[in-house]
C-alpha cells in the first residue's frame, strides 16, 4: 500500500497536546490522526498501518510502553517514538531496553522542529 | 657436784672405786672425775624444754611440736584435734602431716632456717585428723646450746584454715568484682556510654568519667564541676527539656531524656541520658546516671523520615512534572503553529520568538527541578563547557538574588566526555549549590574553571579538570574529613547530608576523582573542589551500566 502522505498516529490523553500535534503534522506534509489511550493506539495501528507512531507513556488503559511493544510486534517496520512529562517514564523504557526492545524516548515538552527532524531521519533510512 | 672455779660454775662427776687388795681389804680408793657440765646442762635443757612444752600445750590452742636439730625426726607433737598427735619420736612426719604439693616448700623453708639458725615460718597445707586438708601457719625457733649449735626446734602451728578460706573467698569475690567492673568499663566504652554522680544539693559532680567527657566532645582532662558545665554544651533547643528533666529528678523522678550536644566542629551528637536519684533521710543525696551516644540510631531514624519525605517529594514532583510538562508541550506546539502564520506582523513574530525563548527556560527549569534528569539514562558524549554553562544558567536567579558573582573560565576547552548527562549535572549542581551556600553571608565570588588536563596521581590519564572555587567561609579540618560521609550535613534541616556522598559515588562510577582544599578565616577563606573526569573507554561504561 502506497500513500501520498506518510501516516502518523499520535496517542496522548492530553487533548491539547494530541490536537496541536495532529495539526502540526498535517501542515508539515503528513497525514496525522490522534487517539487518547494505549488500547485505541494498538487498534488504530493494526487497522491503518501508520509509518510513524508517537505515544505518550502515561496513558489510561494500556500505557505507552506496552502499546509500543504490541504495535512493534504487529508492524515490525513502524517507527515508534515515546514521549513523557514524567521521570518515571524513563524507568519503564529502561525495562523494555532490558527486554531487548529499543524505543526512542523524548522528554516533554518536545520542540516540533526536533520531532520533525527525527521523523525525517527515521523515515529516510 | 657443782663446783665454782675460775671458769665459772662447772659440774663434775666423781666416780670412786675401792681398790681391793689380794686379801680382800680395801687398799685404796681410786677416783676419776670428769667435767659433766655440758651433759647436765643439755639434760636440764631438755627437761626444761619438755617442761615448757607441757606448759605451752596446756596454755595455747596451737599445735605444739619439737623437732630434732636437722628436722629428720619429730620428737613430739600435740595436734589439738587439728592434726594427729605424735607421742614418740618419728621420722615419717613429713608424709604424715604435710600435703604432698607443699612438701618441697616446707623442706626449703626448713633448710633455710637451719642454715641461718633462725626462725622457721611458713603457711602451708596440712592433712587434718579427719583426712581433709587444712591450712596452718607454722613457726619454729631453734634451741641453741652454749656453743651455738642447734639442739632442738620448738614449734607452734596455728590452724588458719578458716581465715585462709575467708581470705580466698574474699580474693575470689574481689577478683569477680574487678572482672565485673572491667567488663562494665568495656561495655560502657563499647556502647559509647559515660557515667556520672551528681550531688543535687551542692550542684557538684562527684564523678564524671572520661567516656562521658568524650561524649560531650571534651578531652579527659576537661573539668566538669556543676550541671551548668553540661547545660552549656547542650543544643540550645534542648536546654529547656534538660532543665525540666533535672528538676523532675531533684524531686524524685527518674531522669530519662534524649538530647543533643553541639560539638566544636558544629556537628550535633545525640545522647540518651538516664539517671536515678538516691535518697538519704528523706532528702535527695546523689543522682547516679549514664549517657549513651544514640547519634547513629537518630540518624537512621532521621534518614528513614527523610527518605519518606524524599519519596513523598518524588511522588509530588512526578505529579507536578506531568501537570507542568503537558501544558508546556501544548504551548510549545501552539507557538509553533502560530509561527507558521505568514500573515504575522514582524513585531508579533518577534513576540512569539521571545515567548518561545522564555518557554525554553521554563522547560529547562522544570526538567532540572522536577526530576526528568533521567530523560536520558544511556551514557552519551557531551561537551562539558556547554553543560556547565546550562547548569549555571539554572542557578542564575539564585546567584543574582544572593548577590554572588560568578566567573566562568572555560578557556577554549571543547572537551567531550562520556557519561549520563543527569549524573554529571547532579555532581556539579551539588558543588555549585554548596558554593552558593558557602558565600551566602558575604558578597561572594564563585569561579568555575574547565580545562583539558591530566590526572594528578597518574599523569598518563588524560581528561578534563573542572574546578568550582568559592571565597566563602571555608571548611574546618574536623568537618572536612566527614563531608563525604552519608547523612553528614552542616546545613541543619536544609541539608539531606547526601549531596557530596552522592557526588563522590557518581564520580567513582566514572573513575573520576574529587579533591577538596579549604581555608577558614581569619584572613582570606574559601573552598576549592576539583574534579578530574577522565576520558573513558566507551565499552567499559556500557558494561558497567548493564551490570
Amino acid at each position: 500500500m502506497t500513500r501520498e502522505k506518510p501516516l502518523v498516529l499520535i496517542a496522548d490523553d492530553e487533548p491539547m497536546v494530541a490536537d496541536t500535534l495532529v495539526q502540526i503534522f498535517n501542515e508539515e506534509g503528513f497525514d496525522a490522526v490522534s487517539v487518547s489511550d494505549g488500547d485505541a493506539a494498538v487498534l488504530w495501528a493494526r487497522n491503518s498501518r501508520p509509518e510513524v507512531v508517537i505515544l505518550d507513556v502515561m496513558m489510561p488503559k494500556l500505557n505507552g510502553v506496552e502499546a509500543a511493544k504490541q504495535i512493534a510486534t504487529i508492524l515490525p517496520q513502524v517507527h515508534i517514538i515515546l514521549f513523557s512529562g514524567q521521570a518515571a517514564a524513563g524507568e519503564l523504557v529502561d525495562k523494555t531496553r532490558a527486554e531487548g526492545q529499543q524505543f526512542t524516548i523524548l522528554a516533554k515538552p518536545v520542540k516540533p522542529e526536533m520531532l520533525l527532524q527525527l521523523i525525517a531521519r527515521m523515515t529516510s533510512r | 657436784v657443782p663446783f665454782t672455779g675460775t671458769s665459772g660454775r662447772r659440774i663434775y662427776e666423781y666416780i670412786f672405786v675401792p681398790v681391793v687388795g689380794p686379801n680382800g681389804e680395801v687398799e685404796a680408793v681410786a677416783g676419776t672425775t670428769r667435767d659433766v657440765t655440758e651433759r647436765t646442762q643439755s639434760e636440764e635443757a631438755l627437761r626444761e624444754s619438755e617442761e615448757r612444752f607441757r606448759v605451752f600445750v596446756s596454755t595455747t590452742s596451737e599445735v605444739i611440736y619439737r623437732m630434732s636439730p636437722d628436722w629428720t625426726e619429730m620428737r613430739q607433737l600435740r595436734g589439738k584435734d587439728f592434726i594427729a598427735d605424735t607421742e614418740d619420736p618419728s621420722r615419717g612426719w613429713l608424709n604424715k602431716y604435710i600435703y604432698p604439693e607443699d612438701q618441697a616448700n616446707v623442706m626449703a623453708a626448713i633448710h633455710e632456717a637451719i642454715r641461718t639458725k633462725s626462725m622457721f615460718r611458713l603457711e602451708h597445707r596440712v592433712l587434718r585428723v579427719d583426712g581433709t586438708l587444712g591450712w596452718t601457719l607454722s613457726r619454729a625457733i631453734p634451741i641453741l646450746n652454749s656453743e651455738g649449735d642447734i639442739v632442738e626446734w620448738f614449734g607452734a602451728a596455728a590452724d588458719v584454715t578458716e581465715r585462709k578460706r575467708a581470705h580466698e573467698a574474699l580474693r575470689g569475690s574481689e577478683l569477680a568484682l574487678r572482672r565485673q567492673s572491667e567488663q562494665l568499663a568495656a561495655a560502657l566504652a563499647a556502647s559509647d556510654t559515660g557515667t556520672f554522680r551528681w550531688n543535687p544539693e551542692t550542684d557538684e559532680f562527684h564523678e564524671l568519667d572520661e567516656n562521658l567527657k568524650r561524649l560531650f566532645g571534651r578531652d579527659p582532662a576537661a573539668e566538669f564541676k556543676t550541671m551548668v558545665d553540661i547545660i552549656k554544651l547542650a543544643h540550645p533547643d534542648d536546654v529547656p527539656a534538660l532543665l525540666a528533666a533535672i528538676d523532675a529528678g531533684r524531686s524524685g523522678a527518674d531522669f530519662s531524656l534524649e538530647f543533643r550536644v553541639v560539638l566544636d566542629d558544629g556537628s550535633v551528637r545525640w545522647l540518651y541520658g538516664r539517671a536515678k536519684m538516691e535518697w538519704e533521710n528523706g532528702r535527695p543525696s546523689c543522682m547516679v546516671g549514664a549517657c549513651t551516644d544514640i547519634t547513629r540510631r537518630k540518624l537512621a531514624e532521621d534518614a528513614a523520615i527523610r527518605s519518606e519525605k524524599l519519596a513523598a517529594v518524588g511522588r509530588l514532583s512526578a505529579t507536578m512534572a506531568h501537570e507542568i510538562n503537558n501544558p508546556l508541550a501544548a504551548v510549545t506546539n501552539l507557538l509553533y503553529l502560530s509561527n507558521r502564520d505568514t500573515a504575522l506582523s514582524p513585531q508579533t513574530r518577534s513576540f512569539l520568538q521571545m515567548a518561545g525563548k522564555e518557554l525554553d527556560r521554563v522547560a529547562l527549569v522544570a526538567r532540572q527541578t522536577l526530576g526528568f534528569s533521567r530523560e536520558n539514562t544511556a551514557p552519551t558524549l557531551f561537551n562539558i563547557s556547554e553543560v556547565m554553562d546550562e547548569l549555571i544558567s539554572v542557578y542564575s536567579y539564585r546567584l543574582c538574588h544572593r548577590n554572588v558573582e560568578i566567573d566562568k573560565d572555560f578557556g577554549d576547552c571543547a572537551a567531550q566526555v562520556f557519561g549520563v548527562l543527569g549524573e554529571f549535572r547532579q555532581v556539579f549542581s551539588n558543588l555549585l549549590v554548596n558554593a552558593i551556600d558557602a558565600v551566602a553571608d558575604k558578597s561572594g565570588r564563585i569561579r568555575v574553571r574547565v580545562r583539558a588536563s591530566r590526572e594528578l596521581s597518574n599523569s598518563r590519564r588524560a581528561g578534563v579538570r573542572i574546578t568550582v572555587a568559592d571565597n566563602g567561609c571555608g571548611i574546618p579540618g574536623s568537618v572536612k574529613v566527614k563531608i563525604f560521609e552519608p547523612f553528614f550535613t552542616t546545613k541543619q534541616e536544609h541539608g539531606t547530608g547526601l549531596g557530596l556522598w552522592l557526588t563522590r559515588s557518581i564520580l567513582h562510577k566514572y573513575g573520576a576523582s574529587i579533591r577538596v582544599r579549604s581555608r577558614v578565616g581569619p584572613g582570606p577563606s574559601g573552598t576549592v573542589f576539583s574534579v578530574f573526569w577522565p576520558e573513558i573507554n566507551v565499552d567499559q561504561v556500557q558494561r558497567q551500566e548493564i551490570a
